[in-house]
């Protein structure tokens, strides 16, 4: 058992085992006060140390729990402050009560121990003892009598004869006893009618002196149950005669009844002072043991009743914690035990619905989850405004849309965000006017400038549904159109193309048929003059249906829809190749600067060919005015991705210059068909990547190819 | 622990200071001298200081009997042992108007006609004592304790006496020796 366990152990027990021996003591104590003989008083020393210590381990066992007790206020433990309120109630209830008995019991002992006398009983033992006294004076007058009649009869008889007339006189008194003393003591002769003194004992020295000088010594003297009057009568000067006579017999019990009377009243008299002291002392020592007792108990009554209040409390601080489902054991029937089942029940039903709670936010998360991955993977981009009109979300088809930052924006008013982001005013502006208006649904559409570029902005528009009374707000739906109008142009100029190539292609063959024919029949027939009109007239005809053809053709290959036929592409070898044909006819200067290790890309050789050939001639009539023209071509890795840039040393690119010039027929050439670029836009695509045009650092143009690794 | 200990410490220093009040000798009753004669009779002789303060005196008067106890001890070189006990009772005979000095339950008492006779003949007391005495030879040790017991006093009497020094009546141990 470790020394902790025993601790508590004996802290458990020492109090009542200390309450038991302050009782026992106060009882053997009581007990032995009402003996004549002490019984336990050579245990006294023990009875009262141990009391002592009793009483002092009761007070340390109290100071132990106040010490407690003040701790688990100092610590706030719960049911601590309502037992310190307790306490005082529960010895105010105690402690009258107690005091009251004892103030009682003090009155009743010593009215109780004052009524033993009184002045009658005390003055008719005062009246008996001196009738006594005169019964036995009055003995003594007849033994003093007696006495010194027989003195004188044996003053006239020898030694020897002593004996016999002693006998002889025994019969002739009353008397029990006769004896014959020598002065100096010693006994000469005796008789006796009592068998209890046979045996005589010498009268003290001083009374034999007395008597033989003449004197009569009567005293009554204690004998057995009475009394019995001793006469010294001097014989002559050399003995003294010594008779005991007894009371008269009617006269005997009474006196041995009035002695004993009076013995026992004048000392009960005599301790009446140290019998109240004795009650007063064991009565406080009860009232000390009663005190303790009642202090015990009360924290003991204070303990039992905040326990379960203190567990419930307890409890209750673990449910604020978040901790539910916690019960608390009920210990008792009543209404205590009654508000624990209900704050059990309380207690599950909590940790019920918090585990309903929890599946339902489960469920509202996992929903809010998947809303939210719809709209992180809906191209159109979504804005929620709450009902004052601040922005609450935006989702990343927006952000990107926009090119927002949400952090920033998230909890600002509308009017704000559009004040901050003067580039997106329209839009907000007119998102701000809708929801201004009240309209459940409506649809609108904007135009913003991104840099260069004009974005067009489809928008829905709907109120949310209200949230516990409240307005929802609105979503707005945003769908960039600028794309889409693009790739609409782009088909309408395909059909254009399409329709021009078919529709005056065909004559173009029959016009120059034509004009060659006729050439050739009238050449011969006309004179010189006639004949230069007609030639340049009709190389002016050839000429102008070949580039028509030209046109048409241009047109036409813009409009086809090729079937790709993709195979590793090495670009380098691809660009030397086409370079090469432009170099030979003495058109360009071209420097090369090439990656080392260039990946092959999967494409259609032919198309990128034709690419290759569109960014160079751009490049070559960007800069006419040189012969052959200077251009750089690049290539290069960046990441999954492969560029080829072809640079000219020319003007630039024309001011305004943004996607457009992408589109079909948009060239800032006086020879251009308008077309270039946008074959090369669409061949690019049609290999998953794409072409952007940038001035270069110095003068000049760059125009990028982006393709993806093979 | 450190309050228990504290605690025990305060319990045995309480109980040391009584047992040691307690123990101490009183003036009341004080041994003058005290020899041991090896007659024909051996007998012990005192001769007592016994001053009993009013209210011991105004008890015996009132019927409260007094006892004294004569507790004397031996042991000679040969490390030969005796002992002897002896309790004289005083008391008062209210019919008799006679102060009475007897050996407790042993032989007749003496009869004093005042107090002061009484108390005069407690001045020296001779009392018998066995034959084992005779047995010590040669050098002896011999200690004497003669007290007044409270066990011996009524009922009511004890509890206030325990307290009190007007009861408390012990000559303490007297030692001396005895030349061969």
């Amino acid at each position: 058992m470790d020394i902790r366990r025993l601790i508590r152990l004996l802290s458990a027990w020492v109090p009542a085992l200390a309450l038991v021996a302050l009782l026992v003591t106060a009882l053997l104590l009581a007990g032995d006060a009402e003996q004549d003989v002490g019984r336990l008083q050579r245990f006294s020393p023990w009875l009262f140390a141990g009391a002592a210590a009793a009483v002092l381990l009761l007070l340390a066992v109290i100071a132990r729990r106040v010490l407690g007790l003040r701790r688990q206020l100092r610590q706030r433990e719960p049911g601590a402050r309502l037992a310190l309120r307790l306490l005082p109630w529960l010895l105010l209830l105690a402690l009258p009560p107690l005091i009251l008995v004892y103030g009682f019991a003090l009155k009743f002992l010593t009215s109780s121990i004052d009524s033993w006398f009184n002045v009658r009983i005390e003055s008719a033992l005062d009246d008996a003892l001196a009738l006594g006294h005169f019964v036995i004076d009055d003995a003594g007058v007849r033994a003093r009598q007696q006495a010194s009649s027989l003195s004188q009869r044996l003053a006239l008889l020898d030694e020897s004869e002593l004996d016999a007339a002693l006998e002889d006189a025994l019969d002739d008194n009353d008397a029990l006893q006769l004896a014959v003393f020598a002065v100096d003591g010693s006994l000469i002769a005796a008789a006796s009618n009592d068998p209890r003194l046979l045996l005589p004992s010498a009268p003290p020295d001083a009374d034999l002196l007395a008597a033989r000088d003449g004197g009569v010594l009567v005293r009554p003297q204690p004998f057995d149950d009475g009394v019995l009057q001793a006469a010294l009568v001097a014989i002559d000067e050399a003995r003294v005669l010594r008779a005991l006579f007894p009371l008269p017999a009617t006269a005997r019990p009474l006196t041995r009844n009035i002695e004993q009377s009076i013995h026992d009243y004048r000392r009960l008299d005599f301790l009446r002072g140290s019998l109240k002291t004795t009650f007063v002392l064991l009565l406080s020592l009860v009232l000390l043991l009663a005190i303790l007792l009642a202090v015990l108990a009360a924290f003991g009554l204070a303990r039992r009743l905040v326990q379960p209040i203190a567990r419930l409390a307890g409890v209750a601080d673990d449910i604020a914690a978040g901790r539910f489902g916690e019960q608390v054991t009920a210990v008792s029937g009543d209404e205590i035990g009654a508000l624990t089942d209900a704050f059990n029940r309380m207690s599950l039903q909590l940790a019920d619905m918090r585990g309903r709670e929890a599946a339902v936010r489960a469920a509202s998360d996992e929903q809010r989850a998947w809303l939210a991955a719809v709209l992180e993977r809906l191209t159109s981009g979504v804005l929620t405004f709450a009902a004052n009109g601040t922005l609450r979300s935006a989702n990343a088809a927006a952000v990107a849309q926009l090119a927002l930052s949400p952090a920033g924006l998230v909890d600002r008013d509308i009017g704000e965000i559009a004040r901050e982001t003067p580039a997106l005013a329209p839009l907000f502006e007119t998102i701000a006017s809708h929801h201004g208006s009240g309209a459940r649904e409506w649809r609108d559409e904007v135009r913003v400038a991104r840099g260069d570029l004009v974005q067009v902005l489809a928008l829905r528009g709907a109120a949310l549904p209200m949230v516990a009374g409240a307005e929802g707000g609105h979503v707005v739906v945003l769908d960039d159109l600028t794309e889409w109008n693009r790739a609409q142009r782009e088909v309408a100029w395909a059909e254009v193309a399409r329709r021009l190539a078919h529709e005056i292609k065909n004559p173009l063959t029959p016009i120059r048929l034509a004009s060659e024919r006729l050439r050739h029949k009238l050449s011969g027939v006309l004179d010189g003059e006639r004949a230069q009109v007609l030639e340049k007239t009709t190389q002016t005809v050839i000429a102008q249906v070949d580039a028509l053809k030209d046109l048409v053709d241009a047109f036409a290959d813009y409009a086809r829809t090729p079937q790709l036929r993709r195979d590793a592409v090495d670009l380098n070898a691809l660009a030397d190749e086409v370079l090469e044909l432009y170099q030979q006819a003495g058109q360009v200067e071209a420097r090369r600067d090439y990656a080392d290790t260039l990946p092959r890309v999967r494409g259609d050789r032919g198309r990128l060919r034709q690419l290759l050939h569109n960014l160079i001639k751009n490049a070559i009539e960007a800069d006419v005015a040189r012969q052959p023209a200077p251009l750089e071509v690049t290539t290069r890795v960046r990441g999954d991705k492969v560029e080829l840039a072809v640079r000219d040393f020319g003007p630039g690119l024309p001011a305004g210059f943004d996607a457009g010039w992408f589109e079909p027929y948009t060239s800032s050439k006086p020879k251009g068909t308008g077309l270039g670029l946008a074959i090369v836009k669409r061949i690019a695509e049609e290999h998953g990547g794409a072409v952007s045009a940038e001035n270069a650092p110095e003068r000049g143009a760059r125009f990028t190819l982006t393709l993806p690794l093979a | 622990m450190r309050r228990w200990s504290t605690l025990a410490l305060s319990l045995v220093a309480l109980c040391a200071m009584v047992g040691c009040d307690r123990g101490q000798s009183s003036r009341a009753l004080q041994v003058r001298e005290a020899r041991v004669e090896l007659a024909a009779q051996p007998s012990l002789v005192v001769e007592l200081d016994f001053a009993p303060r009013a209210e011991v005196l105004d008890a015996l008067s009132h019927g409260v009997p007094l006892q004294i106890e004569f507790n004397l001890g031996g042991r000679d070189a040969s490390n030969r042992v005796a002992f002897e006990r002896h309790v004289l009772e005083l008391s008062y005979q209210p019919l008799v108007r006679q102060w009475q000095l007897a050996r407790l339950n042993n032989g007749p008492p003496r009869l004093f006609a005042s107090q002061s006779q009484l108390l005069a003949a407690i001045d020296q007391v001779r009392l018998p004592l066995g034959a084992s005495w005779r047995l010590l030879s040669g050098s002896r040790e011999y200690s004497l304790r003669v007290r007044l017991p409270q066990s011996s006093l009524p009922g009511p009497l004890r509890l206030p006496a325990w307290f009190s020094r007007t009861w408390r009546m012990d000559s303490g141990e007297v030692l001396w020796t005895s030349a061969a």
